[in-house]
């Protein structure tokens, strides 16, 4: 099962890429070409003297090429998939050369190994326990150092609240970039980045109503530090995401040590966004037996691509584990197979009132909660007010802010009713992408 | 929002210490949910109550009811072809990469060919580019389709995509001036005759100025049945409408202008051919300046190095479609040329036959005329590839846009003959390089194989001295340009040679690359069009 073009191009790390794979789609660029059922090969003869090694794993699809470029998937690998996808009969079927065979075990090794390790830990009771009081030890000192971070940002924020946001204005980002950096010294660095942020909306032109969004989004903050200080009076489920929210990380293996979810997933929206010097790609995906939902969140340095492969408009079957929380929303990958284009979607898109129903809930167990993703059908752009699209009652639903691309909605729907996926914040909707004539287009990407 | 949460949000920007008071208590039942300790003081109630209030609303969230709104029309099914989608792709990664905006419009055309409306999401962006090149608005709005014309309107700044007649007419009623040429533009492509009698209605009450600039939009569709009109205008007060009255007629075949120019200039010319000697064209100049040939345009514009009498006979020649003299001499334009080229006024002939070539061509901009039509160009362009460098003057540069502009049609195969008239001359003479590249240049469409087969041959004639340090303006000038007229096909196919004689070291690799890598793009973009739909 191969992807057809357009979701091979969405695997590219950068338009770069993208554009460099597309142009080694040749047949004459290639030889030795040759496919099994679990994987394509072929060389590339590049600027050196022996020709590159490309290979596919298509389960994934995992890319490995013998090139020295850093970025991934890189240009033959992106190439070689998209020539197969164009013309498929260039590929004889084959045993697996060596070289092919090897990668193909030692990805399974690999995988193997890392359920392995996660068993072998948990088994050994000695490793466990003193680990475990290392773990303590460190522990504590990072409560004590959040517990008097908490204390200094309430007295700030009360010191806010005393002299008024329309006084502070006027002294400028300095005053927000020092409590930023006051909460990365006590190792609260997401509420730095946030606070950061609301400083900035203050100075920045053009928004409406930012006092309003600051306003709530330090009130936001008040409580969670607040939530810091009643920790053990809240349900362990909450604790988990209280201490997610203020920095704590859970490590990668201890989530797929987790029980996961079986089942067929469908890729619905992504957006890949920069976060200090780290590019972020988030990507919802939803499926299992109860249609969940599922973010995931990866990260990659400069231009190097990301781990997993996971293009928009595709479907795959797979693990999933969910972070601990109240109301799981962020997962990890734990297998990833068979991946093919998206024929249709799976679960029913709702409507505006179930939707809000759904929030209520997800707000009642997890207050925090910053985005929630919806599937929302019968959305109508409205041509007179780019800023509001309509449900089939006619009601009005505000579009998010940083929404870029009205006219493309409006170009999209003709008049007619729209299937949108985005995140819900409570008062307006983000769209991140739009199932559209049976294929899914995602905004950042496919709208150019 | 709620006002209770709007007061506790201007609470908090005026501040706790200068309003002077805490915020009011939270109404029920949200006021159980703040502790006592913290309700006492100010700040924390400010706090706690406002992200109370914040979750309260976000979570009873109630959507405004509709309102009564007019319901906006939908837009119409497609009659056109949907888009391929591998070209849909193809256009995506045009988009998205730094390609030049010709491989653009050879997208849309292809489009166009295809009979295809283009995908809707592509829609705003190149509503977007198309406003801001709009060169690229001939070739966009054949492929809007429904959706796109249903678009259009959405946006003030893509009013020309809108094909609504009643929209052009306002904006010719009541637009800004540029609206209003715009207007009448389309109009007259839609309906030359009625968007003529809305001028003239509108003429008597147009400022000068603004008569000045409306007038020139009868070049499009410009007819013999505007000629009443266009005399009318030769009595302008103001010389800007004159002047623009003038440069129509001349450019209108048949025009009773350009009979009453030939008028003037038959008895002056005269074909001598002595005994001894060659055969030239004897001018005699004209002595006297009259009212009427003023009013015709005589002697108003100004031709460096050309006396002024000289200059008059320019005039009258630049108003007479250049096949006359074919006919007058019973010659090939390039045997009138060589006519020329003896006589003792042969720049006053060529420099007055060359702009009248181009006032026709500039007329004859619909592309179903007859070849002969680019019979003079061509032999022009001879001429001035063969002339020496002071003569070249006579003729001006717009001359081989226009020829390239047509050049891919390669009619009685004038234009492979052009190209090895280039090949003569390009290694010693830069300046027939670059007329050579402004030809390349302006092209409208792909050439056909044998024309670039052509042309490859001549390039691999000169490959050696092309591949030389010494010749970086051939190679750098040249080779980007065809890349992007050569048939792709043709071309792709000399890559296997073309690299083998590069080698891998040579300082060319990079522009060959380049060439090969335009070329075979082009080539996918096209068979992305032709794969089953």
């Amino acid at each position: 099962m191969t992807l057809d073009a357009n979701q091979i191009l969405a695997l590219a790390p950068d338009p770069a890429s993208a554009k460099a794979g597309s142009q080694l789609a040749v047949a004459h660029q290639w030889s030795n070409l040759g496919k099994s059922d679990a994987a394509l090969w072929g060389e590339c003869q590049g600027s050196g003297k022996t020709p590159y090694k490309t290979q596919i794993d298509l389960n994934g699809p995992a890319f490995k090429c013998t090139c020295p470029s850093r970025k991934f998937p890189c240009k033959h690998g992106l190439g070689l998939y998209l020539l197969s996808a164009a013309d498929p009969a260039l590929f004889a079927a084959a045993a697996e050369p060596q070289w092919v065979g090897d990668w193909l075990s030692s990805r399974q090794a690999r995988q193997e190994k890392k359920a392995d390790n996660a068993a072998a830990i948990a088994q050994d009771p000695a490793a466990v326990a003193a680990a475990a009081a290392q773990v303590r030890k460190r522990e504590e000192k990072r409560e004590d150092k959040v517990d008097s971070g908490m204390r200094e940002l309430q007295t700030w924020l009360h010191d806010l609240a005393r002299e008024g946001l329309a006084a502070v204005r006027s002294r400028g980002q300095a005053m927000w970039e020092g409590i930023a950096a006051r909460m990365a010294d006590a190792q609260a660095a997401p509420l730095g980045r946030r606070l950061r942020r609301a400083g900035g909306l203050l100075y920045q032109s053009g928004l409406r109503d930012a006092d309003s969004l600051v306003a709530n989004e330090l009130a936001s903050i008040y409580l969670l530090t607040q939530a810091w200080q009643r920790l053990g009076q809240l349900p362990p489920a909450l604790q988990a995401d209280v201490r997610a929210l203020l920095g704590w990380t859970v490590s990668q293996d201890e989530v797929l040590r987790q029980p996961g979810i079986e089942g067929c997933w469908q890729v619905l929206a992504q957006t890949t966004f920069d976060d200090d010097r780290l590019r972020v790609r988030a990507t919802w995906i939803r499926g299992g037996l109860e249609a969940r939902w599922a973010l995931l969140l990866q990260y990659a340095i400069g231009t190097q691509g990301f781990e997993q492969q996971l293009a928009p408009g595709t479907e795959f079957d797979g693990e999933l584990c969910f972070y601990p929380s109240a109301y799981p929303l962020r997962a990890q990958l734990k297998r990833q197979e068979n991946t093919r284009p998206l024929a249709g979607l799976a679960s029913m898109p709702s409507d505006l009132d179930t939707l809000l129903d759904s929030y209520a809930g997800a707000l009642a167990v997890q207050p925090f909660l910053e985005r929630h993703p919806v599937l929302l059908a019968g959305l109508v752009p409205d041509a007179a007010d780019l800023r509001i699209v309509r449900d089939a009652g006619g009601r009005a639903i505000a579009l998010h802010p940083d929404f870029r691309h009205p006219l493309h909605l409006l170009a999209l729907s003709g008049g007619h009713p729209l299937t949108l996926c985005g995140e819900w914040d409570g008062r307006t909707l983000l769209p991140l992408s739009v199932w559209h004539d049976g294929r899914l287009l995602n905004i950042d990407g496919d709208f150019a | 929002m709620s006002e209770d949460l709007r007061q506790r949000q201007q609470l908090l920007k005026i501040g706790t210490a200068r309003a002077g008071r805490a915020p009011a208590p939270l109404a029920a039942p949200l006021d159980a949910l703040l502790p006592p300790a913290d309700a006492q003081l100010a700040e924390p109630a400010l706090w706690l109550s406002l992200g109370a209030l914040d979750l309260w609303e976000r979570s009873g969230f109630v959507p405004l009811a509709a309102a009564a709104q007019p319901a906006h029309a939908t837009a119409a099914p497609e009659s056109l072809r949907a888009c391929p989608p591998r070209a849909e792709t193809m256009l995506a990664l045009l988009l998205r990469g730094q390609h030049s905006a010709g491989l653009l419009s050879e997208w849309l055309r292809l489009l166009q060919r295809h009979g295809g409306h283009l995908p809707a999401r592509f829609l705003p962006r190149l509503l977007d580019t198309a406003t801001r090149q709009p060169g690229l608005r001939a070739q966009l709005l054949p492929v809007l389709g429904e959706r796109g014309r249903w678009l259009a309107p959405m946006q003030a700044e893509w009013s020309w995509a809108a094909a609504d007649i009643d929209t052009g007419e306002m904006a010719w009623h009541t637009g800004t001036p540029e609206q209003r040429l715009a207007a009448l533009c389309a109009w007259r492509a839609r309906d030359p005759r009625s968007a003529r009698a809305a001028l003239a209605a509108a003429w008597p009450s147009e400022a000068p100025e603004q008569r000045a600039a409306l007038l020139p939009a009868l070049a499009v569709g410009l007819g013999l049945e505007d000629e009443a009109f266009l005399e009318a205008a030769l009595d302008d007060r103001r010389k800007e409408v004159r002047v623009a009255a003038q440069h129509l007629l001349a450019s209108l075949p048949g025009s009773q202008l350009g009979q009453r120019m030939l008028a003037r200039v038959l008895p002056l010319l005269r074909l001598e051919k002595p005994w001894l000697g060659k055969a030239h064209i004897a001018l005699t100049l004209p002595q006297a300046y009259h009212a009427d040939m003023r009013r015709d345009g005589i002697g108003t514009a100004s031709h460096p190095g050309i006396g002024e009498k000289a200059g008059w006979v320019v005039d009258m020649l630049a108003a007479i479609d250049p096949q006359v003299w074919s006919r007058q001499f019973e010659r090939t334009p390039r045997d009138c040329l060589a006519l020329a080229a003896h006589s003792e006024f042969g720049a006053v002939l060529v420099r007055g036959w060359a702009l009248a070539a181009l006032h026709q061509a500039q007329a004859d901009a619909s592309p179903n005329t007859s070849p002969d039509a680019l019979a003079w160009p061509q032999a022009l362009a001879r001429w001035w590839i063969e002339a020496g460098a002071a003569q070249r003057e006579a003729v001006p540069d717009m001359l081989f846009d226009l020829i390239g502009a047509r050049f891919f049609e390669d009619a009685g195969g004038a234009s492979g003959a052009l190209l090895d008239a280039f090949q003569d001359k390009w290694l010693q003479d830069g300046a027939v390089v670059q007329r050579l590249h402004r030809l390349l240049d302006k092209s409208a469409e792909s050439w056909t194989p044998a024309l670039t087969r052509r042309f490859l041959r001549l390039l691999q004639a000169i490959r050696p001295t092309l591949l030389q340090p010494g010749q970086p303006a051939l190679a750098r000038l040249l080779l980007p340009a065809f890349a992007r007229v050569a048939d792709p096909a043709v071309a792709a196919a000399a890559e296997a040679e073309w690299r083998a004689s590069v080698g891998a070291s040579n300082e060319w690799r990079t522009p060959i690359d380049n060439f090969f890598d335009l070329v075979r793009l082009r080539h996918e973009i096209i068979l992305s069009f032709q794969e089953p739909a």
